[in-house]
């Protein structure tokens, strides 16, 4: 599988405690980013139409706020796999890196 | 409506109208939580909205992504510039033709068409049919034509035989006094050859360019024609251009492969009529040279918007 990018698998991590709709879902995925991911209306909408068409994510309902048209999206089951593996294959990758890094000698400044 | 709401309203026009008309109420509405009381619009929201409307229209051309885009706009940067040269050609060869029955010079006495070895028929075969039958065979899909034709012009113009309507009017190459005249003769045989340049490298692309495509790009040389009745030569050549990216854009079906496009055509359209401009600093070779600049510098702005790296652009059409 095609490893995913940061604006994607933070966009499905946002969704991970429940349904959102755009504007909750770059808060929130600014917060669990630490601040690092902060997804512009342009890259999030990218982002779900393509989590939409490869089934990651799906429709969940809509409303409207203060005149406001708003769609909330949640996870589907192959969404939070695809999450999943990602997450595993991060950790993997960063578990390489931080066993070697206590055994390999500091190089000489 | 806020500043702020006009602004990420026009720059949504980036997406296609059917998207607009199914996402555009909803991106307006997070644009607006995002914006929260700030009156000016946030510069990164409509760039990001630009970028992702122009990767939406991307993919919807030759099957999308990178590799479709540089296909598609180098083989519509190729049939504008052969439709370029035959109208070009047509028209010189329109003037030579009328003088020569007339019993007069051509009226630019440094540039004149008579020492010209071949007689008519060959003259407008090579000049303008052969760019008009590439023009043809990129409209039917046939590619080793299409890439044929403009090598065989280039090389029956190197050759001397015929002659080729320049910048500075209808030329043979035969070495001239001046690096100048040398820099016009060398700007016309690139010129030449730059369609063919064009398809080949889009056919080092692994993406495909659409196979056939409408012959009612050959009536483009018909409106070019016209413009050059109103304005002598190919002065203005970045006109017709600029009006049909225009027209392109306001009939909605811009994308990121025009852009591709315009650096095909703009570019050697320069070093055809720069040597001429710095020889004859006239005001419609100056207007000439800044369009060719400007569209230079907006396809580079609309290119590194959409191809850069991490766009959607790739993303396969749902």
């Amino acid at each position: 599988m095609q490893t995913m990018r940061e604006p994607t698998y933070f966009t499905l991590a946002a969704l991970l405690d429940g349904p959102l709709h755009g504007y909750a879902i770059t808060k929130r995925a600014e917060a669990v980013s630490d601040g690092r991911v902060r997804l512009t209306a342009g890259t999030l909408y990218a982002a779900l139409d393509r989590l939409l068409g490869q089934g990651l994510v799906e429709v969940d309902g809509e409303e409207v706020v203060d005149g406001r048209a708003r769609r909330y999206y949640r996870l589907t089951s192959s969404g939070r796999r695809a999450l999943a593996a990602e997450a595993a294959r991060l950790a993997d990758a960063a578990a390489v890196v931080v066993t070697r890094m206590s055994q390999a000698p500091e190089p000489a400044a | 409506m806020t500043a702020a709401e006009r602004a990420y309203r026009l720059a949504l026009r980036a997406y296609p109208a059917d998207y607009r008309r199914e996402r555009g109420c909803e991106i307006l509405a997070t644009l607006a939580e995002l914006q929260g009381g700030r009156t000016a619009p946030d510069v990164r929201e409509l760039g990001g909205l630009v970028a992702a409307g122009m990767s939406e229209r991307g993919r919807r051309v030759s099957g999308g992504g990178r590799a479709g885009m540089w296909a598609e706009g180098c083989a519509l940067g190729a049939l504008l510039l052969l439709l370029l040269a035959a109208t070009a050609s047509a028209y010189a060869l329109t003037w030579d033709l009328w003088y020569a029955r007339l019993g007069m010079r051509w009226p630019i006495a440094d540039y004149s068409p008579t020492p010209l070895a071949a007689p008519g028929l060959a003259r407008v075969l090579a000049a303008t049919l052969l760019p008009l039958a590439a023009a043809f065979a990129i409209c039917r899909g046939r590619r080793l034509v299409a890439l044929a034709a403009p090598l065989a012009a280039t090389a029956l113009y190197l050759s001397g035989v015929v002659g080729f309507a320049g910048a500075a009017g209808y030329q043979s190459w035969t070495p001239g006094q001046s690096w100048l005249e040398n820099a016009y003769r060398l700007g016309t045989a690139t010129f030449l050859a730059a369609p063919a340049a064009l398809l080949w490298v889009g056919g080092r692309t692994d993406g495909r360019p659409a196979m056939r495509r409408s012959l009612g790009w050959l009536a483009l040389p018909a409106v070019l024609a016209i413009m050059h009745l109103a304005y002598w030569a190919t002065t203005v050549t970045f006109w017709p251009l600029g009006i049909l990216v225009l027209a392109w854009f306001l009939a909605g079906r811009w994308s990121p492969h025009l852009a591709v496009a315009a650096f095909g055509v703009a570019v050697p359209v320069l070093v055809f009529i720069l040597p001429t401009a710095l020889g004859a600093p006239e005001y419609e070779y100056a207007v000439a040279v800044a369009s060719g600049a400007a569209v230079l510098a907006l396809a580079s702005l609309i290119s590194a918007l959409a191809f850069a790296p991490g766009t959607e652009l790739d993303r396969p059409p749902v």
